[in-house]
């Protein structure tokens, strides 16, 4: 089987799990309203009679009104509606997914606002803390991955290992709490709430917007740093490991070359390859998020919407966020094998 | 070599392995500790125990000005003789009442005898309009020695309340009730200083007029005739850092007072208060191994209680989602063809779905179906947990089945189950128990996270929540809660490092183990 057919065949199941996902998402979503009986519509209408959003309705007939209004604008089924208007339904939805046609949020957060503006809205926000984080994670790993794999055994070899097994045992938020409660909270380097400072709102200038964004995540991003690199320090002195034990790398011993250019030129080189597939993929999730780190220092980003979409039977959003998450990492994993069979010509298919 | 065999070779093997045993005995002393906490911390986890936001014992090594916990006083009148700790004050009342103190033999429950106090009008006498009350004082007096004021002081008297002669409480409306206790702080020049600790006081009739309605309020009476009754308090921390500065002379009184409401509906009775239990607590700024939270709570009490839930969750979510991954990638590693596609489509589902708020989504579900909240955890832990691992099985098995031997096993005649238990299962059995110790780390910390969250309203005591706990009510950052926030002043740094340190030493246990069968199983990695 050629590269090409393997690509093919790729997209194919790729295909088929999004199709999954899809029917997956529809009933997931719509489940807790099945089981409580209680849907967005008439959710929506308990909050007007309680007073939330736009004000205080007290007058049953019109808050009927308002929820026969709110079913007809967002296109919803009534839940004890016959099987095939569901089914209409449901192909319906499937083909606004396919053309990426998701509507408009309905419930908290911005309610009435298209999902795909209320994602762009919180993205930039996700992006300034994930790009950094991710990168520096992938630099450090890389970095001391490189350092113990050449010399496995040795004393900063065990140590690290054992360290990065700690930061895989630790609970990522507690560490966060920790690092608010010294530097936040004890010496006042930053504000304890966390957030984003309220003057950059008022930024004009792009580079102090962004100097004062990378001021009030430099927290996040450190602890997501600290929480990340052992991961790609283990994958990169694995693979480094492995290398090491190869016949050519012996030959290059025999040879008498020097053991930095066995190092750089041969063996990193063929070491870095399952890394750039981990690279890919890590880079492919940077927009969704840290659904933990954001709530921790709360960051108006993409993790939180998530949060918010599942905790409102928010389904056009929720749809869409899952949708989006599926598709980028199955477009991912298709891009991360192909480029390892283009940047490794042995393996074959 | 057999399943079991196997497993004998491997425990000989462990043996060897310092990191590996080292980690196991990390597990297995905090999994006996944590199920031998209603041993080592008695009682509730989640019940007061000492003075809020204490530190950790040991932490008094550091302190020169360190006091253990003090009982000032503990009076449950066992003989007259307890009377004379008091100084009791009858000559504040007017001239037309009657006081009178004595012991008598009938106490509180589980006290063998009480301080009566009493007092009557005498209406044939003239009242005093000068003191139209008649009152009693029990005073203790000290001298605060120490140099720093207790982290909580706390007072506390039982009482029963008896009428006399013709007074019948919320019936006869003449007069008023009020049994009141208060601290005094007398300064060197003669400042005073004073704070009322409690109070059970009454209007009679018990009616309360509320301006803004206009209407008059039925006040539940709170007293309740012949029954015996507590009054416990604390002092304000303003007012406790005040007073209990050292060389303070302090007095705690409590006060019954019997006043004249209506002069024109006198009658000629009264009443008895018989006190017990008087008790005056002064915490000392330290308890237990971790310290208390904001509520008093012990908290290496409830850490252990978490453990045994992280343990619980962490084991059996593995346990579940490993035996079904397992089986999944051995069907499908084995049989391919069909059942293969079709299951590797739902694993491929499964993985790319956004793990955190899929959990969240369906834990509400479950728990929605009325599932008790921990077990919908552990149901969609293992409903997500078992597709990487049947990944993971699945190609161990393909590369098992290309093996040579196996090749001539089949030639041989061998049937599938006679392959698979002889040569496919020996082959995944180190993976199972590897996966195993990641795997149990891994839920053990999603538990935490959707604790810590704060989605799942936990009905179990889980050291996520007290982490969530510690950061939404003494820290800031309104981690977890949903839209939390607010600031804090993070005085409780043992409310915070505790409980983390606990998981963390944990899953590095579990890790440590898993390490070291990695380390047998792959002879390759030996030495490393």
């Amino acid at each position: 089987m050629g590269l090409k057919e393997y690509a093919i065949k790729r997209m194919f199941t790729g295909f088929i799990t999004l199709l999954i996902v899809i029917a997956a998402n529809f009933i997931i979503f719509r489940l807790p309203s099945f089981i409580t009986g209680i849907d967005p519509a008439t959710l929506y209408g308990m909050g007007r009679l309680m007073g939330g959003g736009g004000g205080r309705q007290t007058d049953p007939t019109k808050i009927i009104d308002q929820i026969i209004d709110f079913k007809r604008r967002w296109d919803l089924p009534s839940l004890v509606a016959p099987i095939g208007i569901w089914f209409d339904h449901f192909m319906k939805y499937v083909f606004n997914m396919l053309t990426f046609n998701f509507g408009r949020s309905m419930s908290a957060p911005a309610i009435n606002q298209p999902v795909v503006q209320v994602l762009l809205a919180r993205l930039p926000y996700t992006l300034y803390l994930m790009v950094p984080a991710t990168l520096l994670s992938i630099l450090v790993g890389i970095y001391l991955g490189v350092k113990i794999g050449s010399k496995p055994g040795s004393k900063l070899d065990v140590s690290l290992m054992t360290t990065a097994m700690a930061i895989y045992a630790l609970p990522i938020f507690w560490l966060q709490i920790i690092l608010l409660m010294v530097f936040a909270s004890w010496l006042g380097w930053w504000p304890v709430g966390g957030g984003i400072s309220s003057t950059s709102y008022g930024f004009k200038d792009p580079l102090l917007f962004f100097s004062d964004i990378m001021y009030m995540f430099t927290l996040p991003i450190l602890s997501l740093v600290v929480g990340s690199f052992p991961g790609w320090m283990l994958l990169m002195r694995n693979s480094l490991v492995d290398v090491m034990t190869e016949d050519y790398i012996m030959t290059a011993r025999a040879k008498g070359l020097d053991e930095r250019v066995i190092l750089y030129k041969h063996a990193f080189r063929n070491a870095i390859l399952p890394v750039v597939t981990s690279v890919i993929l890590a880079l492919a999730g940077v927009w969704t998020g840290a659904i933990i780190t954001e709530q921790v220092f709360n960051i108006p980003g993409v993790g939180n919407l998530f949060l918010a979409a599942v905790l409102n039977d928010n389904y056009p959003l929720a749809e869409m966020l899952f949708y989006f998450v599926a598709l980028t990492v199955i477009l991912a994993n298709i891009i991360a094998d192909i480029s390892y069979a283009v940047l490794d010509p042995r393996v074959r298919y | 070599m057999s399943v079991i065999a196997g497993g004998r070779n491997i425990l000989s093997q462990f043996r060897r392995q310092k990191e590996g045993m080292i980690g196991l005995i990390i597990v297995v002393i905090l999994t006996i500790l944590s199920f031998a906490s209603p041993l080592i911390v008695p009682g509730n986890s989640m019940a007061t125990r000492h003075a809020e936001l204490s530190a950790p014992a040991w932490m008094s090594v550091f302190d020169p000005d360190y006091f253990p916990d003090m009982t000032l006083v503990n009076a449950t009148f066992k003989s007259a003789q307890d009377m004379n700790k008091f100084f009791i004050d009858t000559t504040q009342s007017g001239s037309n009442f009657y006081t009178h103190y004595e012991w008598v033999s009938e106490g509180a429950p589980n006290s063998p005898g009480a301080l009566n106090l009493t007092i009557m009008d005498d209406p044939n006498k003239q009242l005093d309009y000068a003191k139209p009350e008649g009152k009693i004082r029990v005073s203790y007096f000290f001298t605060w020695t120490k140099n720093k004021p207790p982290l909580k002081f706390t007072a506390h008297m039982a009482f029963k309340l008896v009428n006399r002669g013709n007074f019948t409480l919320y019936k006869t409306t003449a007069y008023e009730v009020s049994i009141a206790a208060y601290i005094t702080y007398r300064g060197m020049s003669g400042e005073e200083l004073r704070f009322e600790l409690g109070r059970k006081g009454i209007i009679v009739p018990p009616q309360k007029y509320d301006p803004e309605e206009g209407i008059y309020i039925i006040e539940p009476p709170t007293i309740d005739v012949g029954k015996w009754l507590d009054i416990t308090s604390l002092l304000e921390s303003l007012y406790k850092n005040t007073m209990f500065t050292k060389g303070a002379n302090l007095e705690v009184r409590f006060t019954i007072t019997f006043r004249v409401k209506d002069p024109n509906h006198r009658v000629a009775g009264g009443i008895s208060v018989l006190l017990d239990k008087i008790w005056l607590k002064a915490e000392s700024h330290y308890y237990g191994v971790f310290g208390t939270d904001n509520y008093g709570r012990d908290i290496f009490a409830m850490v252990l209680d978490g453990l045994k839930i992280s343990l619980f969750v962490g084991i059996v979510a593995t346990v579940l989602s490993i035996f079904i991954g397992g089986l999944v990638g051995l069907i499908s590693g084995y049989f391919g063809g069909k059942v293969d596609e079709v299951l590797m489509r739902i694993v491929d589902f499964l993985m790319v779905m956004p793990g955190l708020p899929l959990l969240i989504t369906l834990a509400f579900v479950f728990t929605q179906m009325g599932v008790r909240p921990l077990y919908a955890l552990i149901i969609v832990l293992t409903v997500f947990g078992w597709a990487g691992m049947a990944r993971v099985i699945r190609s161990q098995v393909l590369s098992l089945k290309s093996a040579i031997y196996v090749e001539a096993a089949k030639a041989a005649g061998a049937s599938s189950t006679w392959i698979i238990r002889k040569h496919i299962l020996p082959g995944v059995w180190p993976l199972v128990m590897m996966y195993l110790m990641t795997g149990v780390v891994g839920n053990i910390l999603a538990e935490a996270s959707l604790s810590f969250l704060g989605v799942l309203t936990p009905d179990w005591p889980s050291i996520g929540r007290i982490l969530q706990e510690a950061s939404v009510q003494s820290a800031g950052g309104g981690g977890g809660g949903v839209g939390g926030g607010g600031g804090g002043a993070f005085i409780a740094w043992w409310w915070v490092l505790f409980p983390g340190l606990t998981l963390t030493l944990i899953g590095l246990a579990f890790y440590l183990i898993g390490d070291a069968l990695v380390k047998i199983f792959n002879p390759k990695m030996r030495g490393y």
